[in-house]
């Protein structure tokens, strides 16, 4: 029973995942992504992982996948259309197909893989110990594993400016090439964003 | 002084290149002195060296220097001289100081051009007086750039098609040349070229301390570490096949490059097989002597078919080159004393008569700006100066009797006709085909240049002047002087032939 | 806790960048954007701080085989200490690119140095952990940081198109690596390298119940890797990315990120497989996992050089190369054995200094003539020689010949294949310095047998003055290798590799 309801929930997570990047509609995608998520949640719930449930519910489903709506609904709507219909225009045609063939291989093997995968008895003692408690995680997220929240931290710091850099207007100049050679003493010449950073800042945030 | 005299040699050229790098620019008097001096210098100290210092009757190589090098490689500074080599190293540094005038005519940026002779100057002395392995490749491989900025800076129309198949062979030979010289090194733990014979001697080179016996496409370790530095060695010769680059490189070249590419730089690929590769390898050179006399037999009769077909002066020229060093190919190839020393005295030789026949197609281009064979004619009659020492010059490259190249190629295909493999006796009748086509294209090529009625377009040419005549005097010299007293060489050379072709037919 | 205090002054280079990125961040903040050089000098000497730190860990570790864990997974070896430095000094490098680039604006992007310093905390991460958790942290951290460096110069089509390109093939390949890590973690219960070749459910336990787990898991591993160091068949990527990215960023990616990967994938490879005391088992598949990169050696170096043969933009170019190059450094690796790691740690070390003075060429000629065509440098060389020189410098090294620390590399690469039975892969790479000269040497016809071409060279001494002296290392290192080579045998034999 919890087999066949793992298989469809994954399968049901992967649809999901086809669905962000294949819908017309920025709108369709978010609420894509929104499933798979979910699926994704109640797949940990059947692992018995319930806080990781829950948090995943909370944090992901809840609040970023607002934000991500916000902002799509405060994007003009047309332009990221554009790219959301033709990923084929921006990576070539062989490209998006040496990329599916390989993750279809991988999918393949993965399967192959899975299924002989010996039982450790590490997994056992880790659901003894209550893996769905709080406290475990909390210990265990800052003594043995601090470096690496402190590193995922740093991570997001770098993710934030990554982010402010792809989504600032072009308030200063367009970019060297473009420019004469002679750097504007005050670096402030405006211009309107080309059709290239548009669909950037629109890659940034997907 | 005299203990470092070939570090001396060697280096005093680059000194002249960091000093001509100082020099302002348009300051072009200068330049040429400094490299007038830091060739004539060298030049001066070889002739000392080659006449009084060194001692000829000994086989040993001498004015020997090991420095540490690069030590966790396993790499010296390892240099010193053998009859053999210092007579190439004493034609190198005539060659490259008459180089120097002969390039008086040049006007486009003579200072990169003057400090790239100087820095090729290095890399061929050093490759003759290397005796480390790793040396020796550093040196050779040296060599390649400045020879493409040459050719391909300074050359005539196609200069950088020229340049860059030339620089391209000869990495992939040298390349080839490498895999076999690391295959060695792990074999013999040594890069001294001395050692490596030595342990050859002793039977040491079985690949026995390779992974798999150190095979490579099911050839024993011997035979691809032979094939593939003879390959490395054969395409600077050229050896047939592996000819194409040169009548490219020499037409294009500006006419004292062409002098020493014909003059030196085949000459690095004959010694290098005779210093660094065959006693190295003596089993698989002993297995492939024949295809090697093949080899060079084609090379004569086949450079010198195609020769007569040419209406360009140079790429005559240039085809004559892959038939005469086809002589220095069999020669080694038959294993006998006197095909090794025909051998060696027809690197030298060609050298120079090589060199004369550059140069009087560089006076000729330098007048009527084109080199068709077919274009020219009674020059003797305003140029008869120019006549003389052209007949000269095709005397001694056709090898008639009291000319240098008479001597070698005789004692060369004697010296094949004796070999213990019979079968070099046919090879030798084959090959008097190539003398009779040489003394055709040779004689043909006078007769439309300098006979029949005068064209009236070079009615006004002056006939050659003094540096020219300065510049071809001293090489027309030597074909006459080792025509008649071969053994200024040969004396020289004796002893270590003995030992190479003792080394190389005793089986270990 | 205070076991963890105690450990604190061994990742002091780790804290000193961490702060440094900070000040970084406040400080353009407190410019508002004005003047941005400022920020990069304060970076440079925040860099210089760090290297200082960097040395003196390298000293205080004494002995070459020393080495440390603290934090449970951050391990203080002369190995990630090279590492660090290496990536230290190109930041430096690209730093200072950023600062000579006349073409790149000077307000404003402060943001700029503050992304580098990401990627560079990053690849600390990277290069010293054996902890998948972390390892996976610190790729993304580079990442990140890369595909927005990529698009730094949104307006330029060009630039935009690169990181689109960079973000979808990256994402891809992290997350085919978190898989195969994920897989890794499902057979052994942990994701510590060390664990997980000697614990009680470690892979050579493993290999005995069930080879074909094992073995995906590694693959996918890998081929995350293989990503991170274009090697074919993941090098689709490259050179778009190098050709649209701003050329210091190119030059970060071709050089410090290529050995962040090359350094993650040696330790991942040499904690698994040849460890000291691997038993029979392990080290069987080790071999296998060496035959399996020799192969990808063989087609990354010919497939990248015969690709280089067509470009006509020297970054493409350069791009290629360094898929070329990938493929020279995993012969090395492909020996499995510690002399063909040291072989491949020295040409990383050659190809940091080519591959930067390369771009530093590319950089400057770009504000010159306004591209990076090959074509546009025609007739070019004479005039600006103490650049031009330099480029004929490195283009030889490159190709591998001598007096240059490149020579020596592959010299040492050939070494190391004929001596571990890789014989035919030392031919084909023979083979390949010879086709990569036929385009390298383009750029030379170009610059100096072309006809002389009239057109004034605006002056850019510092950034002249930087491509020199990378030269002049290159020449040096070449010559005298010494101290090099003892950098990186002390850096391999701190991973304390077994006897293969």
């Amino acid at each position: 029973m919890a087999e066949t309801l793992f298989y469809a929930l994954a399968l049901a997570a992967v649809g999901f995942a086809v669905g962000v990047i294949s819908a017309r509609s920025p709108m369709l995608s978010v609420l894509s992504l929104l499933g798979a998520f979910v699926c994704l949640a109640l797949v940990y719930l059947l692992a018995g992982f319930q806080f990781l449930a829950g948090a995943q519910v909370l944090v992901y489903a809840g609040a970023i996948m607002v934000l991500f709506l916000f902002v799509v609904m405060l994007l003009n709507l047309a332009d990221l259309s554009k790219v959301a219909e033709h990923p084929t225009r921006v990576l070539g045609v062989h490209r998006v197909a040496l990329a599916g063939g390989s993750a279809a291989l991988l999918g393949v093997l993965a399967l192959l893989a899975s299924r002989r995968i010996p039982d450790t008895a590490a997994d056992t003692a880790m659901l003894a110990r209550g893996f769905d408690e709080l406290e475990p995680i909390a210990v265990a997220l800052f003594s043995r594993y601090l470096l690496p929240f402190e590193a995922a931290s740093l991570l997001l710091l770098a993710t934030m400016v990554a982010v402010l850099v792809l989504a600032k207007r072009a308030r200063a100049p367009q970019g060297p090439r473009e420019q004469a050679q002679a750097v504007d003493a005050h670096g402030d010449a405006r211009g309107d964003a080309s059709d290239a950073a548009r669909e950037l800042e629109g890659a940034g945030l997907r | 002084m005299q203990e470092h005299i070939l570090s001396w040699i060697t280096f005093l050229p680059l000194i002249g290149m960091a000093a001509i790098l100082c020099v302002p620019r348009t300051n072009t008097g200068l330049i040429k002195a400094i490299s007038l001096a830091a060739t004539g210098i060298p030049f001066v100290l070889a002739t000392w060296l080659y006449f009084d210092l060194f001692d000829k009757s000994s086989a040993n190589l001498q004015f020997v220097q090991r420095l540490d090098w690069i030590t966790s490689l396993g790499a010296y500074y390892y240099v010193g001289v053998d009859g053999l080599s210092l007579a190439l190293v004493w034609l190198t540094t005539l060659l490259l100081f008459i180089a120097v005038p002969a390039s008086f005519g040049i006007e486009k940026s003579q200072k990169s051009y003057y400090a790239l002779l100087m820095l090729l100057e290095v890399g061929i002395i050093g490759v003759f007086v290397a005796l480390d392995y790793f040396l020796f490749y550093v040196y050779w491989e040296v060599m390649l750039l400045p020879m493409y900025f040459l050719i391909g800076i300074w050359g005539g129309p196609r200069r950088e098609y020229a340049a860059i198949k030339f620089f391209l062979y000869t990495l992939a030979g040298s390349v080839l040349m490498l895999v076999a010289i690391v295959a060695l090194r792990l074999q013999a733990g040594t890069f001294s070229i001395p050692e490596l014979m030595a342990l050859a001697q002793s039977g040491a080179m079985d690949g026995s301390k390779l992974p798999g016996g150190g095979e490579l496409l099911g050839m024993g370790f011997q035979t691809w570490v032979f094939w593939f530095l003879f390959v490395g060695f054969a395409i600077k010769v050229p050896v047939f096949p592996f000819h194409t680059w040169l009548p490219d490189a020499h037409v294009q070249a500006p006419t004292p490059i062409s002098v020493i590419l014909a003059g030196i730089l085949l000459k690095l690929g004959g010694y290098g097989m005779l210093r660094a590769c065959f006693p190295i390898v003596p089993d698989a050179f002993r297995a492939n002597t024949y295809v090697l006399g093949i080899l060079g037999v084609i090379s004569i009769v086949y450079g010198a078919y195609v020769a007569l077909g040419q209406s360009d002066f140079k790429r005559m020229v240039a085809y004559s080159s892959v038939s005469h060093m086809g002589y220095v190919l069999l020669g080694m190839a038959a294993l006998t004393e006197w095909g090794m020393t025909g051998a060696a005295l027809q690197m030298f030789n060609h050298g120079t008569s090589a060199a004369v026949l550059f140069l009087v197609v560089g006076v000729i281009y330098d007048r009527a700006h084109h080199r068709d064979l077919n274009g020219f004619g009674g020059i003797s009659q305003v140029m008869p100066k120019y006549w003389a020492l052209t007949t000269w010059g095709f005397f001694a490259a056709l090898g008639l009797p009291t000319q240098a190249g008479f001597v070698s190629e005789a004692m060369t295909l004697l010296g094949a006709y004796q070999s213990a493999d019979t079968r070099f006796q046919a090879l030798v009748v084959i090959s008097l085909i190539g003398i009779v086509l040489t003394a055709a294209f040779l004689l043909w090529a006078m007769q439309r240049v300098f006979l029949g009625t005068l064209n009236a377009k070079y009615k006004d040419y002056g006939d050659m002047n003094a540096r020219e005549v300065f510049c071809q005097a001293p090489f027309l010299a030597l074909c006459l002087i080792l025509g008649v007293f071969p053994w200024l060489l040969t004396d020289w050379m004796a002893p270590t032939i003995k030992l190479v072709v003792g080394t190389l037919s005793k089986s270990a | 806790m205070s076991n963890y205090l105690q450990s604190l002054p061994s990742i002091a280079p780790e804290i000193a960048m961490t702060v440094l990125l900070c000040a970084v961040l406040v400080v353009d903040l407190l410019l508002k954007g004005r003047d941005s050089r400022k920020v990069g000098y304060l970076t440079l000497g925040g860099l210089g701080v760090v290297a200082w730190l960097l040395l003196g860990q390298w000293g205080e570790l004494g002995s070459a085989g020393a080495a440390k864990r603290v934090f449970g997974m951050i391990d203080i070896d002369r190995f990630s200490t090279f590492f660090k430095l290496f990536t230290v000094g190109s930041l430096a490098a690209v730093v200072l690119f950023v600062l000579l680039d006349r073409r790149e604006r000077r307000h404003g992007i402060g943001e700029y140095y503050l992304l580098l310093l990401g990627a560079g905390l990053g690849i600390f991460f990277m290069v010293s952990t054996s902890n998948l958790l972390l390892l996976m942290l610190g790729l993304e951290l580079l990442s990140l940081a890369s595909y927005s460096l990529a698009g730094f110069h949104k307006g330029d089509k060009r630039s935009a198109e690169a990181a689109m390109k960079y973000v979808v093939f990256g994402g891809l390949s992290a997350g085919v690596m978190l898989y195969g890590i994920s897989l890794l973690y499902g057979i052994t219960g942990t994701i510590d390298l060390t664990e997980m070749a000697s614990g009680p459910h470690s892979l050579a336990a493993q290999f005995s119940s069930g080879p074909v787990p094992v073995a995906v898991a590694i693959v996918l591993v890998l081929a995350g890797f293989a990503y991170k160091v274009s090697v074919v068949p993941f090098h689709f990527w490259t050179p778009d990315v190098y050709e649209g990215a701003p050329t210091p960023v190119t030059s970060f990616l071709a050089v410090a990120s290529k050995a962040a990967g090359f350094a993650a994938l040696l330790r991942f490879v040499g904690k698994l497989f040849l460890v000291d005391g691997a038993d029979g088992a392990v080290q069987q598949y080790g071999a296998r996992i060496g035959a399996l990169l020799a192969i990808l050696s063989a087609l990354t170096m010919t497939l990248g050089n015969l690709a280089a043969l067509r470009q006509s933009s020297m970054k493409r170019m350069l791009a290629y190369s360094s898929i070329a190059h990938a493929g020279y450094v995993l012969m090395g690796m492909a020996t499995m054995e510690s002399s063909g790691w040291n072989a491949a740690m020295f040409y990383l070390a050659a190809y940091y200094l080519m591959n930067l003075g390369a771009f530093g060429f590319v950089l400057y000629f770009e504000s010159v003539t306004g591209s990076d065509d090959i074509a546009s440098l025609k007739g070019l060389g004479a005039k600006a020689l103490w650049v031009t020189v330099p480029m004929v410098v490195f283009l030889v090294s490159l190709t591998g010949l001598p007096p240059t620390v490149g020579f020596t590399g592959k010299y040492m690469l050939f070494v190391a294949g004929v001596d571990n039975g890789l014989l035919w892969l030392s031919l084909v790479m023979a083979l390949n310095s010879v086709v990569s000269l036929f385009y390298y040497f383009r750029i030379v016809k170009a610059l100096f047998l072309a006809e002389p071409a009239e057109r004034s060279m605006p002056g850019q001494s510092a950034l002249a003055g930087s491509i020199f002296v990378l030269a002049v290392l290159t020449v040096l290192f070449g010559l005298y290798i010494a101290p090099l080579q003892a950098w990186c045998d002390a850096s391999v034999e701190s991973l304390r590799l077994g006897a293969g």
